[in-house]
């Protein structure tokens, strides 16, 4: 049983960059290095470790078909057919000591592949095979589809994370964003042998790739794996990217609840954010850690938790997706409670976009966020995935250089105008689950 | 020793690691030697403070760690729940705290904090930027002893605890059914009642049963102190001895209660209906022998042996009842080792839905059963190894984990040697080895639960 819970996404989604925290230097830029073979490139940063890290991003614009499809063809990596020895993938993975994680996101097929130095060319000879052209087996999409729908269940059984799931099929009704990342059952049916091996081609093409590696790997190494990786894929084209959300923020002032037997009602919120590449992104993410993100010293853990014991963890991050950003926030509370807690979240949200933040405040806050950011870097798990961020996101490869300045450049003016346009109380969505008997209450009071 | 990628300004800051007769060990004859692993270095202050110290790291960052060896082992009766609910308070005011207060201050520079409750030990943790260090050093040494416990937090953080108990385990069906076997296995002992404690529990708690735990249990004989990452050994020596060496030993209190388990017949199996639960769910957990203590060796052959039959994937349960046959959706094995009087191994399924039942019991019966009658090929005895082995270098890529990786066992009373020696233990387990510990396994109480889908009768 831990002392608090962190807010969702807060130690992977804020790798940014490096700074000494505790000081104002400036930092030295990341040594980021660009290798291309073909039409395959990948960031790499090369240091002296027992272990290399691999981070791959396919994109898809997301879609329940799609993400059906996505799913599929990342879990069949795993059912690559055997080499020597007839070991299955995962039995000659652990053969080498190598780790592999395959899933499915908003953005698309993720793998991340852990290896140890000593033997890396044979864990990349390994992957090689993983993208041989699928022929699966019936029975290999039927039991892939199986596990689908388990992580369906797992999510309508999970309170925390059914209040998403119901979340983002409201908020986005006609958008992909909606859809569920494990597809539908029905879906998952209807899919055929055939349809996988064409979908392969364009997933894992080329162009839609992006690739990442830290540790004992050199440009040149890596060049001959990708080399001998582009031999495998058509070049393709990039998947288009996801259409961006829907102007009208059309749920402002509503809460949905579903009942669901249990002590607490879970609470799921948010508005629309900005995104990385806006000039508001970092006032918008100086504003919410003094709010609800970082540890326990934010607005809404000292009001919710501390002051009053309501309840175990409130929080609120960014969620800044390519095809557009989303500010949202999570509190449970006893069912008799959850109306008085989700009313203190909203008139601190009130407080904070009424008077944005003081120059002390904002002045601590960027401290605070180029500590969490350099110490999140410690990991070379850590900065794999950074960089794949930077690239999937389009920012540049010297962003932790940069990000004093971002910071810099936030004034108090700012702080202030960007909490009027996106942190409107008024504008929240929310869905609540459990048994609560007033909580719509607590939302009717603010709404327009 | 990794170096920083993040430039020069990092390894500046750094100072070189200390390896000296680091191990070097050669998991697989036909490859290349695996690389040295660090080591800590470890030294006792006049008080009984146990500290260990492993320079390691990219970045200018150390996690420090502090484990008292209690936990909810030693809630007093009717009090379950009670070394958790002190973990939360040890937040809480001391009669020196600064302002603004440690917490404050370590997270103002980017620093993050947290702290958990197990059956046997509670640890607190923070990883910070280096210079910090000292901070999170003052901070502890503080509240080891000088804690307020004021009556007005204590009741708004009982409150904090009911909401924790509804998020974590009232919400789940799993975990409901998970608090019933852990209560069913270990009947008897004190490692029965969940760490969270029991919800009639928690809403009697008051500041006075936490003072009186407190004064018991800590002090710095009974603590653990891992510090990891950008520090040098002698640094962190002496701003260890400069806050934690004027704290002064306490009385030691009688020790907890500790009954052995009653029943060692087959146990009655653990049925929970919830109109909640999406999915069924089925588990085994075999209960080891309760010994006060244990060498880490004891555990390895069935830490293999886990990995043999339920790895992730890999496993002989899983490529032959969710690949060959479609039983399962998931089947793994795992070997709970953190508490050597209350050890178990456990495996959990999921049934398949569009397959016709199949009961997980005579199964992995079976399987057990070619385990314990067949010595393991040499092939597959090796790549469980070495997927184990790996294991450990991962944990170097990240100060955090590596800390807690030596807090937690040391302060579960492994010795730092074995903790050292454990890659050479490991690569010794002998085919014959996990083929008496499947034997074993066959004969120890086991006990069976199933979460099932619909309302309670």
């Amino acid at each position: 049983m831990s002392f608090f819970v962190r807010a969702p996404n807060l130690c992977t989604a804020l790798l940014l960059a490096a700074l000494a925290a505790g000081t104002a230097h400036r930092v030295q830029a990341m040594p980021v290095q660009e290798v291309r073979a073909d039409a395959l490139t990948a960031w790499l940063v090369e240091e002296e470790s027992p272990l290399v890290q691999l981070e791959f991003v396919w994109r898809h614009p997301p879609s329940n078909r799609r993400q059906a499809l996505t799913f599929l063809t990342m879990a069949l990596m795993e059912e690559a057919p055997a080499a020597d020895g007839g070991l299955a993938l995962p039995q000659a993975l652990d053969a080498l000591g190598a780790q592999w994680r395959a899933r499915t996101t908003a953005e698309g097929g993720r793998l991340s592949l852990r290896m140890l130095a000593h033997n890396k060319d044979q864990v990349w000879a390994l992957l090689l095979r993983a993208f041989a052209a699928p022929r699966p087996a019936r029975a290999a999409l039927a039991r892939v589809a199986a596990r689908a729908a388990r992580l369906r269940e797992q999510e309508a059984q999970t309170p925390q994370l059914l209040a998403r799931r119901l979340w983002r099929r409201a908020v986005f009704p006609q958008h992909g964003f909606g859809a569920s990342l494990y597809g539908t059952a029905a879906g998952m049916q209807s899919v055929r042998p055939r349809t996988i091996a064409a979908y392969h081609r364009r997933l894992f093409a080329q162009r839609n790739s992006i690739i990442s590696a830290v540790g004992a790997l050199s440009a040149a190494e890596l060049q001959a794996w990708l080399a001998a990786l582009a031999a495998q894929l058509p070049q393709g084209e990039r998947q288009p990217p996801a259409a961006p959300w829907p102007l009208r923020w059309q749920r402002g002032g509503e809460m949905v609840q579903l009942l669901r037997a249990g002590p607490q009602t879970f609470i799921w919120f948010g508005l629309p954010g900005a995104a990385r590449t806006s000039s508001d992104y970092h006032a918008l993410q100086l504003l919410n850690l003094v709010l609800g993100g970082g540890g326990m010293n934010n607005r809404l853990m000292q009001e919710i938790r501390e002051k009053r014991g309501l309840a175990y963890s409130a929080a609120s991050f960014l969620r800044p997706l390519a095809a557009g950003s989303l500010w949202l926030g999570a509190l449970a509370s006893d069912n008799g409670s959850a109306r008085a807690a989700y009313g203190l979240m909203q008139s601190e949200l009130a407080r904070l976009r009424r008077d944005g933040l003081t120059a002390a405040e904002l002045a601590a806050a960027r401290r605070e966020f180029l500590g969490r950011f350099a110490l999140s870097l410690r990991s070379g798990e850590a900065v794999a995935e950074h960089l794949l961020f930077l690239q999937l996101y389009g920012r540049p490869k010297d962003y932790a250089a940069r990000l004093p300045d971002y910071l810099a450049a936030v004034t108090q003016a700012d702080s202030v105008r960007v909490a009027q346009a996106y942190l409107d109380p008024a504008q929240l969505f929310a869905v609540a689950i459990g048994m609560s008997p007033n909580v719509l209450d607590a939302n009717a009071a603010s709404a327009p | 020793m990794r170096l920083t990628a993040l430039g020069a300004l990092w390894l500046a800051l750094m100072l070189t690691p200390a390896l000296a007769g680091a191990p070097t060990i050669n998991p697989d004859a036909d490859s290349e030697t695996w690389p040295a692993l660090p080591q800590p270095q470890e030294w006792r202050l006049a008080n009984g403070l146990r500290l260990f110290v492993l320079p390691s790291g990219r970045a200018p960052v150390v996690t420090h760690a502090i484990a008292y060896q209690v936990g909810s082992k030693d809630d007093p009766p009717a009090q379950s729940g009670l070394a958790h609910y002190l973990e939360h308070l040890m937040f809480k005011d001391t009669a020196r705290a600064p302002s603004p207060s440690y917490a404050e201050q370590i997270e103002g520079q980017g620093g993050a904090f947290n702290a958990f409750t197990s059956k046997s030990i509670t640890l607190y943790y923070a990883t910070v930027p280096r210079a910090a260090l000292a901070l999170v050093m003052a901070w502890e040494a503080d509240r080891m002893q000088g804690l307020v416990l004021d009556e007005a937090e204590a009741e708004t953080e009982r409150a904090v605890i009911l909401e924790e108990r509804s998020g974590t385990v009232d919400s789940h069906p799993a975990a409901l059914l998970w608090e019933e076997m852990q209560a069913q296995l270990f009947a008897g002992t004190n490692f029965a009642a969940p760490v969270i404690g029991r919800r009639a529990h928690i809403a009697a708690y008051r500041a006075d049963m936490a003072r009186r735990f407190y004064r018991c249990h800590y002090h710095p004989q009974n603590a653990v102190v891992v510090v990891a990452g950008a520090i040098a050994l002698a640094e962190a020596r002496q701003l260890a001895q400069r806050h934690y060496g004027a704290l002064t030993p306490a009385p030691a209190c009688p020790p907890s209660r500790q009954t052995a388990p009653a029943a060692t017949e087959p146990l009655a199996p653990v049925v929970r209906r919830d109109a909640r639960a999406q999915f069924p769910l089925w588990q085994k957990l075999y209960r080891l022998p309760a010994r006060a203590r244990r060498a880490l060796s004891d555990w390895l052959a069935l830490d293999v042996l886990a990995h043999i039959l339920g790895g992730e994937k890999s496993g002989r349960l899983y490529r032959a009842h969710v690949v060959a046959q479609p039983h399962f959706t998931h089947i793994s094995a795992w070997l709970e080792d953190a508490h050597p009087p209350a050890a178990y191994f456990g495996i959990s399924a999921v049934p398949r839905r569009d397959a016709p039942t199949q009961e997980a019991g005579p199964l992995i019966a079976e399987a057990l059963a070619a385990l314990a009658a067949t010595a393991v090929p040499a092939a597959e005895l090796q790549r469980a190894k070495t997927a184990l082995l790996a294991r450990l270098y991962y944990a170097q890529d990240d100060t955090q984990e590596l800390a807690l990786f030596y807090a937690r066992r040391l302060a579960n009373g492994y010795r730092l040697a074995e903790l050292l020696s454990l890659p050479a233990q490991l690569q010794a387990v002998t085919a014959q080895e996990v083929q008496a510990a499947a034997a074993q396994l066959q004969s120890l109480p086991a006990l069976e639960g199933r979460l099932l889908v619909g309302e309670a009768e």
